[in-house]
């Protein structure tokens, strides 16, 4: 994690009962997981089988090429299991389901156990996700990631967050999976829509998991992820290592769409210094001439001080 | 007629709303739907009745004598220091939105606006969005009086099971000379039985005032009072009558 790269753990998980049931087969797995259904509904994607499992846009970009409803987690497993044998089966998937609110007890005999000092007060989210052949186009998560890949294949492709420009990323509204994702087909990249990809491949990094592998990447890597046998179940743990209070950075990004893109270019540029002088750069630099008691926003921030500053933001915003 | 749609600062970004009290806009009722939540607001000016709809319990604001009558409505003023939410909340109500929070789905409330009432217009009235998008105070206080309606509805429930199960509801016999010759009597209310409030033992007082039940009981029967009220308003209200319709028959100007 300090070396910000990815690392694959090769068989981390080799003891969970989950990897043991689905190396035997598809079925023992799902028969597992039933055993912890608590009949919670999840939010499910269904697709043609002409998609093949690659949940993005339409052609036109007017919406997706899936349909998301709320189903049953027992009735998805069904459907999965039906077309277990189908060489074109329906493309079904569940993404980051809490699995504690769908499935609880799983974990009790199928989990990481994060003791690290950067774990207190930023409690890892276990999700999972299920499917059969799927893929989800490349896009960045804001927390650090350990994936985890219980049932079948599954492959990432992994690029640094500098690699932005090079992906052509699509629309912010709406998404397949509320991030933007790239719009480049990997498998028949249009070189001449899309000509940067090139130098994306240059710093692309490829990471194929078996039943029981792990993999971490840092925060805001972009992540293609493919999984390729008829029954999939990936557990994963996002985790921040910045208090709460902060929030999410989408949101100045937002407020910044809204309040900075359209500026004059000079504008701009001289807003660009700024954020650098006092957001970007060394946090010492605009305090370390002035006396403590006139630092004000410019201390680190804490719980007390985002309160205040929330509230003002709010006050300000709400106009 | 209505045409209830999800407010959002885009589509109805120029709307207005009417505050004014009137009877075309459905204010000439002598009951509104109460909440528990508005008890304390409401036991201060207004009598408070429960009142037996379908197999569940409702508390209502009496506010006449008579159907369609509502003696706190004046020229466009309702003449009380409190308004009842249900009436405050003017054209808004609470709609439910799908959300999906950390992976489960929530039903999270939204406000929602009925075009086809005769107060939403573009012209007069207070705005509901501000210049740039944002929340007018007045939509502020919409948003705060339909949160209150709805942790009302959510408490109403649970308070008429534990009233009843302690046997505290009882027929309400109002009967009210207003005049000489002018009597009213209402029917089909329910109040709380004062007797048996009093009559009960430490254990049921405890768990009454734990669930938050045991003060909503006395400010309902604190607000009986307020009958007093009705019939002083109903007499002002027939002795102004009677003065106009003396300056008519008379031809006299009338002298306030």
């Amino acid at each position: 994690m300090e070396g910000c790269e990815p690392v694959v753990l090769k068989g981390l998980l080799t003891d969970w009962p989950l990897v043991n049931a689905g190396r035997k087969s598809s079925g023992e797995a799902i028969a597992y997981m039933r055993s912890f259904d608590n009949g919670r509904t999840v939010g499910a994607y269904y697709g043609v089988p002409e998609i093949g499992g690659r949940y993005f846009y339409n052609d036109d970009l007017s919406g997706l090429n899936f349909e998301s409803r709320r189903s049953p987690l027992s009735e998805v497993l069904s459907t999965i299991e039906q077309h277990l044998e189908d060489d074109r089966p329906p493309s079904i998937y569940v993404g980051s389901a809490t699995v504690d609110a769908c499935l609880p007890g799983l974990r009790a005999e199928n989990d990481v156990v994060f003791n690290d000092g950067m774990f207190a007060g930023n409690e890892p989210l276990a999700s999972i996700w299920i499917g059969n052949r799927s893929l989800a186009s490349a896009h960045y998560d804001a927390p650090n990631n350990l994936a985890c890949c219980a049932v079948g294949q599954r492959r990432y492709t992994l690029f640094p967050p500098e690699q932005i420009a090079n992906l052509y990323p699509g629309p912010l509204d709406p998404t397949p999976g509320g991030q933007a994702v790239s719009m480049v087909n990997f498998a028949s990249p249009d070189f001449g829509k899309y000509p940067r990809f090139r130098d994306a491949i240059e710093a692309a990094q490829v990471a194929d998991l078996e039943p029981g592998d792990a993999l971490f990447y840092p925060s805001l890597w972009w992540h293609q992820v493919e999984a390729f046998a008829p029954f999939n179940v990936m557990l994963n743990y996002w985790w921040n290592t910045s208090p709460k209070f902060m929030g999410t950075p989408m949101n100045v990004l937002k407020h910044a769409l809204l309040t900075l893109r359209d500026r004059p270019e000079h504008e701009k540029r001289g807003w660009r210094q700024i954020f650098d002088y006092y957001v970007f750069g060394d946090p010492e630099r605009p305090r370390e001439h002035l006396p403590g008691h006139a630092h004000g926003d410019l201390e680190k921030m804490d719980e007390m001080k985002a309160r205040r500053l929330r509230a003002e933001l709010l006050n300000r915003l709400n106009r | 007629m209505t045409r209830h749609v999800l407010l959002n600062n885009v589509e109805h970004k120029d709307l207005k709303v009417v505050t004014r009290y009137s009877a075309e806009y459905g204010d000439g009722v002598h009951a509104v739907l109460t909440f528990p939540t508005e008890y304390a607001d409401i036991q201060r000016e207004y009598p408070i009745l429960f009142r037996r709809q379908g197999d569940s319990w409702q508390s209502v604001v009496l506010l006449g004598l008579e159907e369609g009558e509502n003696l706190f409505l004046d020229d466009g003023r309702w003449n009380a220091h409190y308004v009842p939410g249900i009436v405050a909340r003017g054209p808004f109500l609470i709609g439910f939105q799908r959300q999906e929070i950390d992976g489960a789905e929530r039903r999270e409330p939204v406000v929602h606006v009925d075009l086809d009432d005769p107060r939403v217009n573009e012209l007069e009235g207070e705005p509901v969005f501000l210049e740039h998008g944002g929340n007018t105070p007045y939509l502020q206080r919409i948003a705060a009086i339909l949160r209150g309606i709805q942790e009302g509805i959510a408490v109403s429930k649970p308070m008429f099971a534990a009233l009843e199960s302690h046997g505290l509801i009882e027929p309400a016999n109002i009967e009210m000379e207003v005049h000489a010759d002018v009597r009213y009597v209402l029917r089909g209310f329910h109040t709380i039985s004062r007797d048996r409030l009093a009559a009960l033992d430490g254990g049921a007082l405890e768990s009454l005032n734990r669930a938050g039940f045991l003060e909503g009981a006395f400010l309902v029967l604190a607000s009986l009072g307020n009958i007093r009220k009705l019939i002083d308003l109903k007499n002002r209200r027939m002795s102004r009558a009677a003065g106009a319709r003396t300056a008519r028959d008379t031809g006299r100007k009338q002298i306030p």
